[in-house]
């Protein structure tokens, strides 16, 4: 039961982080640059295994947050298209992951849980970590949500109003990163883009109201992993595909009945 | 002040030399028109102005301070929006960002709800307010982007081809509007309506990378200056002389 307690505590922590991130992700459409930032969370995961950090998540926290400011500020100042430099990232982080843990004397437990995620073990540490950060990107997005909303909708005109727009759209990338860390315990790094966007992709089709598709957006992703972990417990498979298998088609079938 | 100042201004992209020897100064209460042919820089001068685009050369002030601070008196209407039609947020909030401040704790106050309120007023889509902002029209939504303009209390409207993507009712709409704004405000507007806009602006100025015309919309003279009076009219479908 004690699991339990533990896996539900992470369900709600991390929908939290999927209603309101997960919302300016798909509204602000960054979701490969999202994909980007998660994957390259896995090169400060295997940094964390090679400096032999108890937890190689705590080694990924500034590994992600860096990453998150070079693909917002390469896709900006380089001179070709966007996708180009996330996609690098994307493989870099990956290939530096794999290389450090590779470089590791003795054998790396948890890396398939990294990989893939794993909601039953999920520890008391780690629910204080993804409070403490849940806290943190919330306290930021509130204080800043008028700035967000205004570089989502209309860069442009943000700009005009006087908004530094890059300075926000790097900090939204952090924001993204630092939720990021938070999932990878749950669905883990190569699943972790699915639980940031099928909620608020699900419930944009909904409402028309930013606030609304954030709040809905928690309740979908909560319905969503519990119901994923329930089934995953009973037939025995891993969680964190279980819970993104469900929510895909949970997305398919009601944009399919949409349209 | 002087709401726009240009004096020897060039903006290059790459090599390419877009705008040349841009000399311009547009007084209070002035409406005035910018017309030219398409990549002749109309839209890259409105830029210049709001300090999005960096000069190569010369100087540019706005209300007598440089652009990025000239341009909080400055309300634009871009060429295009710039948004995503399927954006979950409603008419209200696209025009009540227009009142935006940046460290003001209480983000927004009555007094900013007022002005937007006010704002649709002026546009008449104060019915639309709690609509989505992606079931309108492109007329519509035009209209609605002019009140995120005027929500600011500009005393410098810029507006970029506001009448390409609309129909003739909304055009007249539209030219009665301005022409009920410029009392309180310099208007200056990118057309290619040439005949309809010398019936309202004081001046026209012709763009072709350089100023080829600048002075009072009369149009034989427009043509004599422009050399080639084909070329005046012959920027796009929506281009026509009485």
């Amino acid at each position: 039961m004690y699991v339990f307690r533990n896996a539900f505590l992470a369900a709600f922590l991390i929908s939290v982080l999927c209603g309101v991130v997960g919302s300016f992700v798909v509204v602000k459409r960054i979701s490969l640059m999202s994909g980007g930032i998660s994957h390259a969370a896995f090169g400060g995961i295997g940094l964390g295994y090679f400096l032999r950090i108890s937890d190689p998540l705590i080694a990924a926290i500034p590994f992600s947050v860096l990453s998150a400011i070079g693909i917002g500020v390469l896709s900006r100042r380089a001179k070709m298209s966007e996708d180009i430099s996330i996609g690098i990232f994307w493989a870099f982080g990956m290939a530096l992951g794999i290389l450090l843990v590779n470089m590791t004397p003795g054998y790396a437990p948890n890396l398939l849980g990294f990989l893939f995620g794993n909601i039953l073990l999920v520890s008391p540490d780690d629910i204080i970590m993804m409070l403490t950060l849940d806290i943190f990107v919330l306290v930021l997005i509130s204080l800043f949500y008028e700035e967000f909303l205004a570089i989502s909708f209309d860069e442009e005109f943000a700009k005009i109003v006087g908004i530094r727009a890059d300075f926000f759209n790097t900090l939204l990338l952090v924001i993204i990163a630092i939720s990021i860390i938070v999932m990878i315990k749950v669905v883990g790094v190569i699943l972790v883009i699915a639980m940031l966007i099928i909620p608020a992709a699900i419930c944009k089709q909904f409402t028309n109201s930013m606030k609304i598709l954030m709040i809905s957006s928690i309740f979908a992703s909560l319905f969503l992993t519990i119901t994923g972990l329930w089934l995953s417990f009973i037939y025995n498979v891993p969680s964190g595909a279980t819970i993104v298998l469900i929510s895909s088609c949970a997305f398919f079938l009601i944009s399919l009945i949409r349209c | 002040m002087i709401p726009v100042m240009l004096r020897d201004v060039s903006v290059c992209f790459g090599a390419e030399r877009v705008l040349e020897d841009i000399n311009l100064s547009i007084g209070n209460h002035e409406f005035v028109a910018i017309i030219g042919p398409n990549g002749g820089g109309k839209t890259t001068l409105l830029n210049v102005i709001l300090g999005l685009v960096k000069t190569s050369g010369g100087i540019v002030r706005v209300f007598g301070k440089p652009p990025e601070e000239g341009r909080k008196f400055v309300g634009y209407l871009p060429q295009r929006p710039s948004f995503d039609p399927s954006f979950p947020i409603s008419v209200y909030e696209v025009v009540l960002m227009g009142r935006y401040r940046r460290w003001s704790l209480r983000k927004y106050t009555e007094e900013d709800m007022k002005a937007v309120e006010n704002a649709l007023h002026t546009v008449g889509m104060i019915d639309f307010k709690e609509k989505s902002i992606g079931i309108l029209s492109g007329g519509q939504i035009q209209r609605v982007l002019i009140a995120r303009a005027l929500v600011r209390s500009p005393k410098l409207l810029l507006l970029d081809e506001p009448t390409a993507s609309i129909d003739s009712e909304m055009q007249i709409f539209l030219y009665e509007l301005l022409r009920k704004l410029r009392e309180k405000m310099t208007v200056v507007i990118v057309t290619h309506d040439i005949g309809v806009v010398s019936d309202y602006v004081d001046r026209i100025v012709c763009l072709n990378r350089r100023i080829h015309y600048c002075g009072p919309p009369d149009l034989s003279e427009i043509a004599r200056t422009y050399g080639h009076p084909v070329k005046l009219i012959d920027h796009g479908a929506h281009a026509s002389v009485k």
